[in-house]
């Protein structure tokens, strides 16, 4: 009974591979969440009449589409991060994007020289604190100060935002220093990592702690009440710090995408490339998702506007993400979830 | 003997109870002396059971007194868990616990931590039923003979002073139980204890007891020794139940019943419609005197006794008789017969 | 050796061919990750064996050990107060204690974070009783924390140990805790010195279910910040892409939950715990009335509180003020359908192969092939549903390979992921965990039915395969209807497996609940959580059914007792 059904399914899907394109439409692989990456798609479709086929892919986005091989539809390879998309060049499943218009709106450092990837928006990993203990401003490194002792609520340290940041730390202060900064932030811990974002939002107001680290994009969120009412409370109930480096800038990660090799619609994917950071489509990162626009100019919704001006630090995306697999092994090493 | 002003070992005053809406025991009155073999005999459904179960404390009549020796354990608001009965009781499936070796299940009643001398009245016991050998074995090893010998013992093993068996012999077979009524008698007389056992077959109730309560549908039918009972059933339900009978209609007139078979004294029963009840070795065949004749028309060797099938003129069917194995008698023959005067009870019908 | 083989050899046919397909199915994940974890460099693994899989394992066997202690403590105890005492309410405190097996220990532990958040429902109402302000204040422990883990497990698997007990108790215990009584055991001495040592088989059966659920686990364990083993596992998969790691830990996995096999069998002892003779009667408990009766009913009555129905309660009024702001969401129909299509294709499969099988089997009795290929193949329900999926990935990602090199090879173009991340994984996957459920259910109906059937209809002129269609198919009819029931919720109600193998896109309503609680977005889960629940309940329905065995029957044909 089994063998049957593997006859027919490679014969069902041996023919559907072959199918030709019919109308004019472009295949997105993306890790970001359908909801948030839905109405850039409606947009596009609106301006171009070009459909968008979004395929949400939570994880092994790069084996699969290596798996895929020249067979695979995927045009358009989004991540929620640039270092997932620096391994996804490094596995040879993209290919280089010339493209003026990406290049004269995006700056240098939100995108690969060599053009085989692009930022197309930033969250800023900002500090999130209890009113009555907000300080005016903080920097990375004092996280690790013995005075927050028992009270930083924070995610997972293997989720990829906080990969990021502690990568950022290894660019910033090297291998060593960032080993000892992760163990006292450790120390300070009031709960051990887990849960989300929006959890830190929750805990810090049931007093489980002071302060802790979150997107800034999910403070849009909460306080716009997309989410519902009891998130807003959760929103407005906590105060809002932009964090800085010492002697830099608040660490930001980026969404980001790349041309698949194989895409079969590769104008297809370039327009959509071009339309994302276009003034249109930064629009809508800025006001639908909440996220900084990379185009110099473009303007923020009033929400995040609200939090202060943001200082993108100095480390380049790509710096940050050569750095990933070491912050990675730190977070084992420290025993940072434990 | 035990002096007759000793409180009875156990007592029933007119208990009743219900089971299921339906009446299981209708007012039983019954006293158990200090040593005695009392067997609660009877047929499927006649409360036997429940009225042990009640003894027992496992459950609770709906009216009546229940007492052990001096003390009340049953009556209004008063209740005694069996636990603190001091009352024995042997299992129909005897209920050994099977994660217990025989030693360890006789020791159970001797408390969770038995003392210096536990051990003695243990191995005491286990000898005198017989399983010496088999102290270190598992119920689930032993055959039906020494689980039931097990379950004794260890009834025994806190000598309580009334000890209560639920069918003890119904689960073995015909040889075995043979054996196990003399060994069960010779054991309870040799502790002292007051005993009840319920049975539903006349032949264990009366090779155990000294006396025997006869019960039907919840009620107490007769109360007597076993040769009391049998000399001198009180009704024709008493009669049927230890032996099988031969019934012959006929009609009492003046104190007396005529019959194909002879004339019988019906002392006590009414004019009317009666049964004339012959145990079936009451029939004397080829007497001296001879009150009737016969016809042999079957026979049959059974071993210790012979069954003869014999047509009487006035008798629309056949009756059987049981004589001496020894006998020659053939089909055909004519005989005569005499009956045996103490074996034939008339009732009314 | 050659007598094996040549046993083996006159045995085969179709049954053993089926038999030996799907053993080498279920086994090849095992192989699978074998192979891929020797193959990973040393370097990940030195990193793994130092940084992360002492202290993973550490917790994984204090959560195994809380757990394990709790779920007999709870279980037993509860099976002894409804089994050994009356009291008002105890009909359906009997039932009500089965409840909590309606909720998956992902969608408990949800449910009690969202509770028991210090402004949550519970803790809000609390603080404005005890007439606190702030939650900084006045604040309960956090039940993200291994104790708290604990708690919530223990609640969600005890009945298994509690179903287990109980039957034993019902079967076992009238006359036996009677015999005890007139020996002059009072309740604690008759729980302690008969009730305790007879269910030690039942009680370690029931305990080894709740830990392999335990292991099993990857979503609760996530929401309660535990590090478990296949945390550990599904992170370095998921977080790292790192598959040759995310395999080793999965041994390393396998090697716990053999171990706990292995401590199971000497729990359960070997002693012949068989009943003696007939049950007689039905079992006349205890009776309790009054205070102390409505003591014992509260008491009984708190983990099925804590474990169904105050969590259930929540769940519903989350989903309706869901509801009530943003409506029906569009994809929960197609979630329900997903989950509906994907657990019947599994049930219908699984079943099918169960049936074959074990019909094989009884069709040679004493053939070790027929007995090997059966053993084999329920071999996964051991392995916990991460291990399996990561171990199929491979399977399935080698597979595609060959598939792919074959087919370019002979000139057509390269075919993609056939059966990585298809419904045929998923199915598979499902059927290889939970096979064993299908073959013990046919194989318990199987029994009932005496071998003499079979050879009659043999004389009679019917082929093997015509007596399992012909007299084993029509008279198993409740047996498979019970196995698809059982089957079908499980597949339902399955998470870790289901994230990892699931076509791109194929949401079910177990993964919709963990994309939402990982998110921190509760509330938008809470409609999915409840109505795998309501599905949930379907097997308990069936469960009660088959609760209250034969001895009530029995005294009901014969009357009162004589």
């Amino acid at each position: 009974m089994t063998r049957s059904r593997i006859l027919l399914s490679t014969l069902v899907f041996a023919g559907l591979a072959g199918a030709p394109a019919v109308a004019e439409e472009v295949n997105v692989y993306t890790t970001r969440e359908p909801g948030l990456f839905a109405p850039l798609a409606a947009a596009f479709t609106a301006e171009t009449g070009i459909k968008v086929n979004t395929v949400f892919v939570k994880d092994g986005l790069a084996e699969r589409v290596a798996a895929e091989g020249a067979a695979s539809p995927a045009d358009l390879l989004m991540t929620v991060d640039v270092g997932n998309l620096v391994d996804l060049v490094d596995k040879g499943v993209t290919r280089p994007l010339k493209s003026k218009a990406v290049e004269a709106a995006v700056p240098a450092n939100l995108r690969a020289a060599d053009g085989s990837w692009t930022a197309l928006s930033l969250r800023a990993r900002l500090v999130w604190a209890d009113k009555a203990a907000a300080p005016a401003a903080i920097t990375y490194e004092d996280l690790a100060d013995p005075k927050w002792k028992g009270k930083i609520c924070i995610r997972s340290g293997q989720h990829p935002y906080n990969t990021a940041l502690i990568a950022a730390m290894i660019a910033h202060d090297g291998e060593a220093k960032a080993k000892a900064w992760l163990a006292g932030v450790k120390a300070n811990l009031a709960k051990k990592p887990g849960g989300g974002d929006r959890d830190v939002a929750r805990d810090i107001l049931g007093g489980l702690c002071e302060i802790g680290v979150g997107n800034s994009y999910y403070v849009g969120l909460m306080r716009s009440g997309a989410g519902g009412p009891e998130q807003k409370t959760w929103g407005d109930g906590v105060a809002v710090v932009l964090p800085t480096f010492v002697g830099g800038g608040t660490h930001v990660n980026a969404t980001g995408a790349a041309i698949a090799k194989n895409a079969p619609n590769e104008a297809a994917a370039r327009r959509l490339i071009e339309y994302l950071v276009s003034p249109a489509g930064q629009k809508v990162y800025a006001e639908q998702n909440f996220e900084y626009p990379i185009t110099a100019g473009a303007a923020v919704t009033e929400t995040i506007a609200a939090l202060g001006p943001l200082k993108v630090d100095g480390v380049p995306l790509a710096e940050i993400a050569r750095h990933r697999k070491a912050a990675s092994l730190l977070v084992d090493e420290v025993g940072f979830d434990r | 003997m035990t002096p007759p002003l000793a409180p009875p070992a156990l007592a029933f005053a007119d208990v009743r109870h219900d089971y299921r809406g339906k009446t299981a025991l209708d007012g039983i009155s019954l006293a158990v002396r200090p040593g005695e073999i009392v067997a609660l005999l009877g047929p499927s459904g006649c409360g036997k059971t429940t009225l042990l179960r009640i003894a027992a404390g496992l459950e609770r009549p709906r009216a009546g007194r229940v007492s052990v020796a001096d003390r009340v354990v049953a009556e209004g608001d008063v209740f005694v868990p069996p636990e603190k009965r001091g009352v024995g009781l042997m299992f129909q499936d005897y209920a050994l616990f099977p994660h217990l070796d025989v030693a360890a299940n006789v020791a159970f009643g001797l408390g969770r931590r038995p003392g210096p001398l536990a051990g003695a009245i243990v191995a005491d016991l286990i000898g005198r039923v017989g399983l010496a050998d088999r102290a270190r074995a598992y119920p689930h090893m032993l055959s039906g003979g020494e689980q039931q010998r097990v379950a004794l013992a260890r009834a025994m093993a806190p000598r309580p002073s009334v000890l209560l068996m639920d069918e003890p012999f119904s689960n073995l077979d015909q040889r075995l139980r043979r054996g196990m009524r003399a060994e069960l008698a010779a054991l309870l007389k040799l502790t002292g204890a007051a005993a009840v056992l319920v049975t539903h077959d006349p032949d264990d109730a009366m090779a155990v007891a000294d006396r025997i309560a006869l019960m039907r549908t919840g009620r107490l039918v007769q109360v007597g020794t076993p040769e009391e009972i049998f000399r001198a059933p009180v009704d024709l339900f008493a009669a049927r139940f230890f032996t099988d009978l031969e019934e012959i209609p006929a009609t009492v007139t003046a104190g007396r019943a005529e019959t194909p078979l002879g004339a019988f004294a019906a002392r006590g029963v009414r004019d009317g419609p009666a049964l004339v009840c012959i145990r079936r070795d009451a029939f004397d065949l080829d007497p001296d005197v001879a009150e009737c004749a016969a016809r042999v028309v079957a026979t049959r060797f059974l071993g210790e006794h012979r069954s003869v099938r014999l047509a009487v003129d006035g008798l629309d069917r056949s009756i059987e008789a049981i004589v001496d194995a020894r006998r020659e008698i053939a089909t055909g023959d004519r005989v005569g017969l005499s009956l045996d005067r103490s074996e034939v009870f008339v009732f009314p019908a | 050796m050659r007598r094996l083989l040549g046993s083996a050899i006159a045995a085969f046919d179709g049954f053993a061919l089926a038999g030996l397909a799907v053993a080498a199915v279920a086994l090849a994940p095992i192989v699978a990750l074998a192979l891929i974890a020797a193959h990973g460099g040393g370097e990940v693994w030195r990193h793994l064996f130092t940084s992360v899989v002492p202290a993973a394992t550490l917790e994984t066997g204090l959560l195994a050990l809380g757990v394990g202690g709790f779920v007999v403590a709870v279980g037993t105890a509860s099976a002894w107060l409804v089994a050994a005492h009356d009291f008002p309410g105890r009909r359906l405190l009997e039932v009500a204690l089965l409840l909590p097996l309606a909720f998956p220990v992902y969608v408990l532990a949800y449910s009690w974070l969202d509770l028991l958040h210090p402004i949550g429902p519970l803790q809000t109402a609390l603080r404005s009783l005890l007439g606190y302000a702030r939650p900084a204040d006045f604040r309960l422990p956090d039940p993200r924390s291994l104790p708290g883990a604990v708690l919530i497990f223990g609640l969600a698997l005890y009945p298994y140990v509690y179903v287990a007990v109980r039957t034993v108790f019902l079967a076992q215990m009238t006359t036996l805790t009677e015999a005890a009584r007139m020996l002059g055991a009072n309740g604690a001495s008759v729980f302690f010195r008969v009730a305790l040592p007879l269910a030690r088989p039942a009680i370690a059966a029931g305990a080894a279910l709740a830990i392999m659920e335990t292991l099993n686990d990857v979503g609760a364990a996530e929401f309660l910040s535990i590090n478990t083993l296949t945390a550990a596992v599904y992170s370095t998969w998921v977080n790292r892409g790192d598959l040759p790691g995310a395999a080793q830990i999965a041994l390393a996995m396998l090697a716990f939950v053999l171990s706990l096999l292995v401590v199971e069998k000497w729990a359960r002892g070997d002693r012949s715990y068989a009943v003696i003779g007939r049950a007689s009667r039905p079992l006349a408990p205890r009776r309790i009335d009054g205070l102390a009766g409505l003591g014992l009913f509260a008491l009984g009555a708190l983990p099925a509180l804590l474990g169904f129905v105050v969590p259930a309660a929540h769940l519903v009024r989350q989903a309706s003020t869901r509801l009530a702001f943003a409506g029906m969401p569009q994809e929960i129909l197609v979630e329900i359908g997903n989950t509906l299509v994907a657990a019947a294709l599994a049930t219908v499969v699984a079943v099918g192969l169960g049936l074959v099988l074990v019909g094989g089997r009884r069709l040679h009795p004493g053939s070790r092939l027929h007995r090997g290929a059966l053993r084999v193949a329920t071999l996964g329900y051991a392995v916990p549903g991460t291990v399996l999926a990561i171990g199929l990935l491979v399977v399935f990602g080698g597979l595609d390979g060959v598939i792919r090199e074959a087919v370019v090879a002979l000139g057509g173009r390269p075919t993609g992921l056939l059966f990585s991340a298809s419904l045929t994984a998923l199915v598979v996957a499902y059927v290889v965990r939970f096979f064993r459920l299908s073959a013990s259910k046919i194989e318990t109906g199987l029994e009932r039915l005496s071998p003499s059937l079979d050879q009659s209809a043999r004389t009679l002129g019917r082929t093997p395969f015509g007596v399992l269609r012909e007299i084993h198919l029509p008279l198993l009819r409740p047996a498979l209807a019970g196995a698809a029931l059982l089957l079908f919720v499980d597949c339902m109600k399955e998470l870790p497996a289901t994230l990892l193998l699931r076509p791109l896109g194929f949401e079910t309503l177990a993964t919709h609940l963990y994309g939402e609680a990982a998110r921190g977005t509760y509330e938008n889960g809470a409609l999915a959580a409840l109505l795998i629940v309501a599905f949930g309940l379907l097997p308990i329905v069936v469960l009660t059914r088959l609760g209250r065995p034969a001895p009530s029957r029995e005294a009901t044909a014969e009357g009162a007792p004589a």
